[in-house]
């Protein structure tokens, strides 16, 4: 077993453990980021506005899905249209897949017709860990009074294969509807399926 | 002509279906194999997904973990065929920064077993497969690949595929184990699991247990499980992802051991699936491995007492107490500790040489002794004199005198000393059948325990004579001294030359006729030796007769043993047993492939691990095994017997006891499809046992 072989390190990600400060149903964490176009966003902005935060890593296959299909897309137009905060933040960090400089990213975003409120760059990763993004894509949504509502896949089912998207049940639209409706979230949490976040 | 056609035919086909499809994609090569060459109308076979990633890549477990996909497999049968899920070997955790995932690096084989219908018109069938995945190093790719296999349709038991042998045989015994003798318990609290694996009595420490869940949102995948070894077995703390999908009422996934579920390396997945339990009594864990080890290890050496082999040595041993019954209290318990001592000193003896050699990289097991002609000769012909000198043909002198026990009490403390280490030899066969797990158990432990195990025994075997030799008033309850002594001691040497009889056949199974002929030969010069010498080397002769007699007794009595050494060579000769015993059961010879060529195919096998020289062994079959309903169940149930017979050194057979966590015989196993886990039989065989456990086959 390779665990065995490599104790030390084992023990230093052991000691680096993933401890989020995001729960669902209690106050969403903080923060405060630099879009792709050099303007800074805080969460605490779009108070009394429902906020998507959706982890985005241009290159992996699961984010050209729900962006070659174009779905991802129509749902940024939807909710943005309905008074939606929809935050697009990257948590690569430099070196590594997906981290982009501005030109790249704006370039690949309109080229994509994304129609996100902003891009945020996390290059240090921090606002990720914070709120314990994995995979990209990894959504999570926000009420109006900072409380995390949702967090988790895009859909549920796990491929990336486009076909697939049409049969699957929308966990962020569903979730959106609900709370727009003034009902209780249905499923608050499901797994995030996609590429790992490139820490 | 006919023929020559059908060889071309069979070339270009088994060329066309041998030839690999392999399949080049993004980082991974990879091809649909089948196990067996040709399938048989309702017989089950095992096809495989071999993946091959490039160094540095991986793909996935049935959970990915925290990022990642699992492999899928689309099947395209023929009509009437069905796939089974993927059998998942268990995957390594591989991480990425802080984040963890389940999967494969190098080359992974997936298994799917295929189901046939019942008949079948084709000559030749056509499985198609389209395989998905994501392939990952820290970037991924998805890949995906289309397979089509043709077999042929025969009516003969199919053959496995040599180039694939080993890794179908090693991807099964990676997959995880349905159940084990491990009791495995789990707590939950709001933030994390406790687990709680209590390992069986006879367990070899185990160094690193890890969990996989079956559902990667529910734990921190990449979290330290926190492995702590408690006084009962060892605990996992595992905590729940703070996005956890569900609150879970059962733990499932599996759980790997750096050393394996069943033993020292055996298979090293285990799944579980169990509900949590609260916390408090937990009853599982109150057993502490060594302690009812070494219980049972000394209550085993009592009963060794009523063995067979044993009994002679240690009704000659009462008489010496019987005769001693007027002696002074201290010299009895002198007897008494000097005996005791004998006897352990003889079992730590076996044991270390044991241990020694075993170190060296030999496989052996307890009973190895009688796996030598050498030792079963010195012991046969040992055992023999023993019986002569019973009979009266030969009194040994003065400082022997207790040997047997004719002694008026004044023996001496070496004639103890060698009453307990005879008894230990004589009991060696009797020992290695009678108590087949707890050695099993003793030999994996650290040396200090095996020996500490093995001294217990001994303990044990020598604790009646103690406690005789500590209250020698308990002997006023025997009969008194008498002509009667006289009579049984002579009628113990029946039983002896029993065993004699005995020990010449096993040498008779690995010799062959001529090792018997051998040790015949050097049992007429030995007691045609000790006549002499008890005709003519006693004290009432003259010096020059004495020394002369005593002279001739020990050449005869050395010039046999080299004899029968000399020309007698092990010529393992197991066919021959195996014809032997077949009065009912139409045995094969046991072997690891044709076990996995018969597992493979889904046909139940029973095998029996058995030894010539395991006295247990050859009752059992006797009256159990070869029993009129038994072997009519054998015969209607379908099952292929095979036999492994361990008489003489066998590596193979000792690896294969070894996957059962044993070290001896006997050991009955009985393998069925519908199982899932093989049944192992209790060492003592009754033909209901069996009838039993064969009636769980389908």
């Amino acid at each position: 077993m390779k665990l065995l072989k490599f104790p030390v390190l084992f023990l230093i990600l052991s000691l680096a453990l993933f401890a989020s400060e995001a729960k669902v149903g209690e106050a969403a964490p903080g923060f405060t980021l630099k879009d792709s176009n050099g303007n800074e966003h805080s969460l605490s902005d779009f108070a009394d506005k429902y906020v998507v935060l959706e982890w985005i890593n241009y290159d992996c296959p699961f984010v050209k899905k729900h962006y070659d299909s174009g779905n991802m897309q129509m749902l940024q137009e939807k909710y943005t249209g309905k008074d939606v905060v929809w935050l697009t933040i990257c948590s690569s960090v430099p070196g590594k897949q997906g981290n982009f400089d501005n030109d790249e990213i704006n370039k690949r975003s309109s080229d994509h017709n994304a129609k996100f409120t902003a891009y945020l760059i996390d290059d240090t990763g921090e606002v990720g860990k914070a709120y314990g993004a994995k995979t990209t894509p990894h959504m999570y949504i926000i009420s109006p009074s900072g409380v995390l509502e949702y967090a988790g896949g895009i859909d549920d089912i796990p491929s990336a294969d486009q076909e697939d998207i049409a049969k699957a049940t929308n966990y962020v639209s569903k979730a959106l509807d609900e709370l727009m409706e003034g009902k209780e979230v249905e499923v608050k949490t499901s797994k995030p399926y996609g590429c790992s976040v490139k820490y | 002509m006919k023929k020559l056609t059908q060889l071309i035919f069979l070339v270009v086909f088994s060329s066309l279906i041998l030839s690999a499809q392999i399949v080049r994609t993004d980082y991974v090569e990879s091809e649909l194999i089948s196990e067996v060459e040709s399938i048989k109308p309702g017989e089950p076979f095992w096809l495989a997904l071999r993946l091959k990633m490039d160094e540095e890549w991986h793909t996935y477990w049935l959970n990915a973990g925290d990022a990642g996909l699992q492999t899928k497999i689309k099947w395209t049968l023929p009509e009437g065929f069905t796939a089974s899920e993927i059998h998942w070997p268990y995957p390594e955790k591989i991480y990425l920064e802080d984040l963890a995932n389940f999967g494969y690096e190098g080359e992974v084989f997936l298994l799917t077993k295929i189901t046939p219908p019942k008949v079948l018109e084709e000559k030749e069938i056509e499985i198609k497969a389209k395989a998905s995945w994501l392939v990952c190093k820290v970037e991924c790719l998805p890949g995906d690949a289309e397979y089509s296999l043709k077999l042929p349709v025969k009516d003969s038991t199919p053959q496995t595929i040599e180039k694939w042998q080993q890794a179908f045989s090693d991807t099964r015994f990676n997959l995880p184990l349905q159940n084990s003798d491990w009791k495995i318990q789990s707590t939950k609290n709001e933030n994390a699991i406790k687990i709680f694996l209590i390992p069986p009595q006879n367990y070899s420490s185990v160094n690193e247990i890890e969990f996989f869940p079956y559902d990667g949102s529910i734990y921190q995948n990449a979290a330290d499980q926190n492995f702590t070894r408690t006084e009962k077995g060892y605990e996992l703390t595992i905590p729940f992802d703070d996005f956890k999908v569900e609150d879970p009422d059962t733990l499932k996934g599996i759980f790997v051991s750096d050393i394996g579920w069943r033993g020292e390396n055996s298979e090293r997945a285990l799944e579980v699936i169990i509900p949590f339990t609260h916390l408090g009594n937990d009853e599982a864990a109150k057993s502490s491995g060594i302690i009812l080890a070494l219980v049972f290890a000394f209550l085993g050496g009592i009963i060794l007492n009523l063995m067979p082999c044993v009994l002679p040595v240690l009704s000659i041993k009462i008489m010496g107490f019987v005769k001693q019954a007027g002696e002074d209290k201290k010299r009895i318990l002198k007897h008494g500790l000097v005996f005791t001592f004998g006897v352990v000193v003889s079992f730590l003896l076996l044991a270390g040489i044991l241990i020694a050699l075993r170190a060296g990289g030999q496989e052996l097991g307890w009973g190895f002794q009688l796996q030598s002609p050498e030792f079963l000769i010195i012991l046969s012909i040992f055992l023999f004199l023993f019986a002569l000198n019973l009979f009266g043909v030969f009194e040994i002198g003065t400082s022997l005198m207790s040997f047997g026990a004719k002694s008026s009490g004044k023996s001496g403390s070496f004639g103890d000393f060698m009453t307990g280490v005879t008894a230990t030899i004589v009991a060696t066969p009797c020992t290695a059948p009678f108590m087949g797990t707890a050695l099993g158990f003793a030999m994996i432990q650290p040396p200090f325990v095996t020996l500490l195990i093995f001294s217990f025994l001994a303990l044990g075997m020598a604790s009646p004579y103690l406690l005789l030799s500590l209250f020698p008033a308990w002997l006023k309850y025997l009969p008194k001294p008498g002509k009667w002594m006289e009579t049984l001691k002579q009628f113990m040497g029946f039983p002896l030359v029993a065993t004699v009889i005995w020990l010449a056949w096993v040498l008779g199974l690995q010799t062959g006729s001529d090792g018997v002929i051998s040790l015949l030969a050097a049992l007429f010069l030995a007691s045609f030796g000790v006549w002499i010498y008890g005709k003519w080397g006693t004290f009432n002769n003259t010096k020059p007769v004495k020394f002369i007699a005593r002279v001739i007794a020990l050449f005869m009595f050395i010039g046999g043993l080299v004899f029968a050494m000399n020309t007698t060579t092990n010529n393992n000769l197991p066919e021959n047993f195996n014809s032997k015993n077949t009065s009912g059961i139409k045995w094969e010879k046991f072997s690891q492939q044709r076990l996995d060529e018969l597992r493979s195919a889904g046909i139940p096998v029973f095998i029996d691990f058995t030894a010539a020289w395991c006295l247990t062994c050859q009752v059992n079959e006797r009256v159990a095994i070869n029993s009129v309903n038994v072997v009519k169940m054998i015969e209607e149930k379908n099952v292929i017997p095979l036999k492994a017979d361990w008489t003489s050194r066998d590596d193979e057979i000792t690896k294969a006891l070894a996957n059962f966590g044993r070290n001896s015989v006997p050991l009955y196993v009985i393998y069925a499809e519908n199982l899932g886990e093989p049944i192992i039989l209790p060492e003592i065989l009754t033909s209901g046992i069996i009838i039993d456990a064969l009636q769980k086959i389908n």
